[in-house]
């Protein structure tokens, strides 16, 4: 495999009314060909940002430093004239809330057709045909009719679809699913999972989704990144992961929904019916997130956390390699390992 | 959409009713007016308004002649000028008003929505904080002082335009520069908010992340929800336009229906004044009600969200 | 996670201990156009009231020395004269006395009529509110303008019936800002509390509605008093407004723009008043909005 997309040491800061948010604190990980990968976390754990400062994306008050290579090219902080060669193009992303994700005043066809017209320098003719079949790929019915639609007739689950086709269009190397089923209906999230799956068999394109539904996308994914105040904190396999848990942090979250979580993984290995799946959201962990503002001292988990002793308040770990794949950021894991 | 069209006309009609009934009202009650009977006027006009309004008949029959009379487009003669009726003081005035309004509305769109767009691609940059503090003075100088500051100016210092008159473009240009800044004004400060707000749009950030250029983003997608409060400004705007062309017309000496109006207003012609005001209020109305079904036309969610 | 975990409301949770109030005047302390156009405003009040008394001439005395004269020091004159040589700085001031006084008179009337329209509209809820609200719509289409000058044709023309002309259409907003504000609020737990307690309905409204809608009103009510000192000038200025002897800053640009080639000044001071007194309020009113409402920055 090699390697398509390498972040290393990527920071994303926000000047605010409130002071200086560090969304992400030195983050470095890769994703490889072919490879899917997921990113997990609470909701300001700074997984988003990461992706958002890649592609350009972060809002007005935002600043990314580090360094990111997109298949040998760097592309942080680029100028959008560069960076349009290749979002949409090379790397298509699928955002949280296909409600307002797509253009309301515009027919889904025009948003599809556009992306190919300015990439491909496509005729709409051709362009509309090839949107049609990738409309039929991602399982819309009577694509021919569905194309002249505006988004408000369509259902969430079929605009996340919508979503998803946009991605796909040029096929690009990488697919960014920036919480791809978070807006959506419990059986409608199974659906577009699968779908996803779907693609990555069919097309091996690389995946990184983005998360806080670890269970959800087990069966999808390969690798988990789990972030944690604009750290990683742990990385694996999933099996690394989901039995052989590091970090106290990922403990608690698996802990939230051990049982549902290994049902979903089991479930997605093998479709069948979604119904009566019941609650597979992320209980809550003790404690609240940090504030962002206001880090803790030493570890950012600390507060939060059932072993924390000494050098948990005054020193924040650095990701350590366990075995092979596998790295954590934790004193205490560590001392098990050593030890 | 049909269903639509025939809703917001069966609202309009109420408001209309409620014009032409306090207007005649008003004319009945008021001191010295038509239907006072110790009124002092030519006997040819005291004629003429006997024979319009039907003095003889009982209340009732009276309001629904002039009820008749209003939706044929008669409001009857005017009450100072002996040979005119009020109809054709507006039908004389009217082409001079429309063309001094439509010119204005034209320009405070154009040079509106451009500076609106520049200011906000360069949010809180010299060039934004330029256009909004000229967008400021032109919402806050009022056009009676702006048109004689402009006369002043560009006819009697620097010559380069008349101070006056109407028919040919020269003189159009001062009347149409007053009438239409405080409305270059608010366009450009509402084109700014809608441009910056549709910016921050989910959906925009998805147009970035497919790698559409700038140009592009702004004309397909930002356009639309950009654009419509701007439309439905024509509304009020149509309202604001009146009421300036009322001083504009004034200080420049046009013979449009503002300037009759004040006379009217000065010298106490009831009907005149009456008239004037059905006629702008049915115009009011009447623009308000378009520009709603234009905007449905234009907003596709409208069209289906509606019972 | 979003991007909206870096909103400026976000942030303000973090400066705890200070009230909405507090926050919003902390805001607009920090506004310099708004604080710069408070200190100019109230200069300006004040010289309207104080400045008559120190200039030696009043308000229709007629210079015969001095006739259409341009400013000037020696003779007192400090914006000079009108055509009938009466002198312009008295007048520029006593005329800002009035469309000052216009100004917030007509706009407290539309604030009383609007707000106590709107929040028994919002609060009574259902039909009633309804037809109350269909009843200001109609009304809003009307045009306005336009009837206040049939009034004052009516009526003759007198000052009192501008304060009540103006007033009673510009509360048509108010209303409907109180309105909306109004059937949130009575949503709210504290008023569920109160009905429980036995509160009446016009202790209810009085007590915890229009406390609670009053920065968006106060927002609405300091736009207004430009708007109504626009709408006097331009009344005053088609000559259907204020009357000789008395006069207002609209009565004085429509003489200045009459005599505007023989005598610029007559133009200049009142109109240089008038829009500086419209630009202070303008930004007084915006800066109020944004800092009682900072979701726009």
């Amino acid at each position: 495999m090699s390697q398509l997309l390498s972040i290393n040491n990527l920071s994303v800061q926000f000047n605010t009314e409130g002071g200086l948010i560090k969304a992400v604190r030195g983050v470095s990980f890769a994703i490889q060909a072919g490879e899917t990968v997921a990113i997990v976390g609470e909701s300001g754990a700074g997984k988003s940002q990461v992706f958002h400062a890649l592609m350009g994306l972060l809002p007005g008050n935002g600043k990314a430093q580090g360094e990111v290579d997109f298949f040998g090219q760097s592309i942080l902080n680029q100028p959008a004239r560069a960076l349009n060669k290749i979002r949409g193009k090379d790397i298509g992303m699928i955002f949280q809330d296909p409600m307002t994700a797509l253009n309301p005043y515009l027919r889904i066809g025009a948003q599809l057709v556009e992306v190919l017209m300015v990439h491909k320098q496509m005729s709409k003719r051709e362009a509309r045909k090839i949107a049609i079949d990738m409309l039929e790929r991602v399982h819309i019915k009577q694509a021919r009719q569905r194309i002249d639609s505006y988004p408000h007739e369509l259902s969430g689950g079929m605009r996340q679809r919508v979503a998803i086709a946009m991605a796909l269009l040029c096929q690009p190397r990488l697919i960014i699913a920036d919480e791809p089923t978070t807006a959506l209906d419990v059986t409608v999230q199974t659906e577009i999972i699968r779908l996803l799956k779907e693609i990555h068999d069919t097309l091996n394109t690389s995946m990184a989704l983005i998360t806080h539904d670890l269970p959800l996308v087990a069966g999808l994914c390969e690798r988990v990144i789990v972030m944690y105040a604009g750290h990683i904190v742990e990385t694996g396999s999933v099996d690394d992961i989901f039995y052989r848990a590091a970090h106290p942090y990922t403990q608690a979250l698996l802990a939230a929904t051990p049982s549902a979580a290994l049902l979903n993984k089991a479930r997605l290995d093998e479709p069948g019916d979604d119904k009566n799946q019941g609650k597979r959201r992320l209980q809550a962990i003790d404690g609240q997130p940090p504030d962002p503002l206001n880090l803790p001292a030493g570890c950012a988990f600390h507060p939060r956390c059932a072993y924390a002793d000494k050098p948990c308040f005054s020193q924040e770990p650095d990701l350590q390699q366990l075995a092979s794949g596998k790295q954590v950021a934790c004193w205490h894991s560590l001392e098990q390992v050593q030890s | 959409m049909l269903t639509y069209i025939l809703k917001r006309l069966a609202g309009t009609i109420p408001t209309l009713f409620i014009i032409v009934t306090i207007a005649f009202f008003m004319i009945r009650l008021a001191p010295g007016g038509p239907f006072d009977s110790e009124r002092q006027v030519p006997a040819e006009i005291a004629a003429n308004l006997e024979r319009v309004y039907h003095l003889q008949d009982p209340l009732p029959l009276q309001y629904a002649y002039y009820l008749a009379n209003v939706l044929k487009g008669d409001f009857g003669p005017s009450f100072k000028y002996q040979d005119y009726t009020v109809s054709e003081l507006i039908r004389q005035g009217f082409p001079v008003s429309m063309q001094l309004g439509l010119l204005a509305i034209l320009l405070s769109l154009l040079i509106g929505v451009a500076l609106g767009v520049i200011a906000a691609l360069r949010q809180n940059r010299v060039l934004d904080y330029l256009v909004m503090t000229l967008a400021m003075t032109g919402i806050t100088i009022p056009n009676f002082v702006m048109a004689p500051v402009l006369v002043l100016v560009f006819a009697v210092f620097l010559g380069w335009l008349p101070a006056g008159g109407w028919g040919d473009l020269k003189q159009m240009v001062l009347p149409v520069i007053a009438l239409s800044l405080p409305q270059i004004a608010t366009v450009a400060r509402m084109t700014r908010a809608n441009l910056i707000e549709t910016l921050n749009a989910p959906y925009i950030r998805t147009a970035k992340a497919k790698g559409l250029p700038l140009a592009h983003i702004l004309l397909h997608h930002a356009s639309r929800a950009t654009l419509l409060p701007v439309i439905s400004w024509l509304g009020p705007a149509t309202a604001a336009i009146i009421t300036g062309s009322v001083v504009v017309e004034q200080i420049f000496g046009l013979p449009g229906i503002g300037r009759h109006f004040v006379n009217g207003a000065l010298n106490r012609d009831y009907t005149l004044v009456m008239g004037v005001v059905i006629f702008y209020g049915a115009l009011i109305i009447v623009m308000n009600l378009l520009v709603d079904l234009f905007y449905a036309l234009l907003d596709p969610r409208i069209r289906y969200d509606k019972h | 996670m979003t991007s909206t975990d870096t909103s400026p409301k976000h942030a303000d949770t973090v400066a705890k201990g200070l009230s909405p109030w507090q926050l919003a005047l902390r805001r607009l302390a920090r506004n310099k156009a708004a604080t710069f156009s408070i200190y100019l405003l109230l200069a300006i009040i004040i010289v309207c009231i104080v400045g008559p008394a120190i200039s030696p001439w009043e308000l229709d005395a007629v210079d015969w020395d001095h006739i259409g004269a341009a400013p000037d020091l020696v003779s007192k004159h400090y914006f000079g004269t009108d055509a009938n040589g009466r002198d312009l700085f008295v007048r520029t001031l006593q005329g800002g006395r009035i469309s000052l006084m216009v100004g917030l008179l007509a706009t407290a009337v539309s604030f009383i009529i609007g707000i106590a329209y709107g929040a028994i509209a919002g609060y009574a809820g259902g039909k009633t509110d309804a037809l109350m609200m269909r009843f200001v719509d109609i009304l809003y289409a009307l045009p306005f303008m336009f009837f206040v000058i049939l009034l004052t044709v009516y009526f003759g023309r007198s000052i009192w019936l501008i304060f009540i002309a103006i007033g009673a259409v510009e509360w048509l907003t108010m209303a409907r800002i109180v309105r909306g504000q109004a059937l949130s609020i009575k949503q709210r737990s504290f008023v569920e509390a109160a009905k429980v307690t036995g509160a009446s309905h016009s202790a209810i409204i009085k007590r915890h509605i229009i406390p609670n809608t009053l920065g968006p009103v106060i927002v609405y009510a300091t736009l207004t008093v430009p708007q109504v000192i626009l709408f006097e000038s331009f009344l005053s200025f088609l000559g259907l407004g204020v009357q000789e002897p008395m006069t207002s800053w609209g009565v004085l640009i429509a003489e200045g723009a009459a005599q505007m080639e023989s005598a610029p000044w007559m133009l200049l001071f009142p109109a240089a008043f008038l829009a500086v007194t419209l630009f202070c309020l303008n930004f007084i009113g915006d800066g109020l909005r944004d800092a009682l409402d900072p979701k726009d920055r």
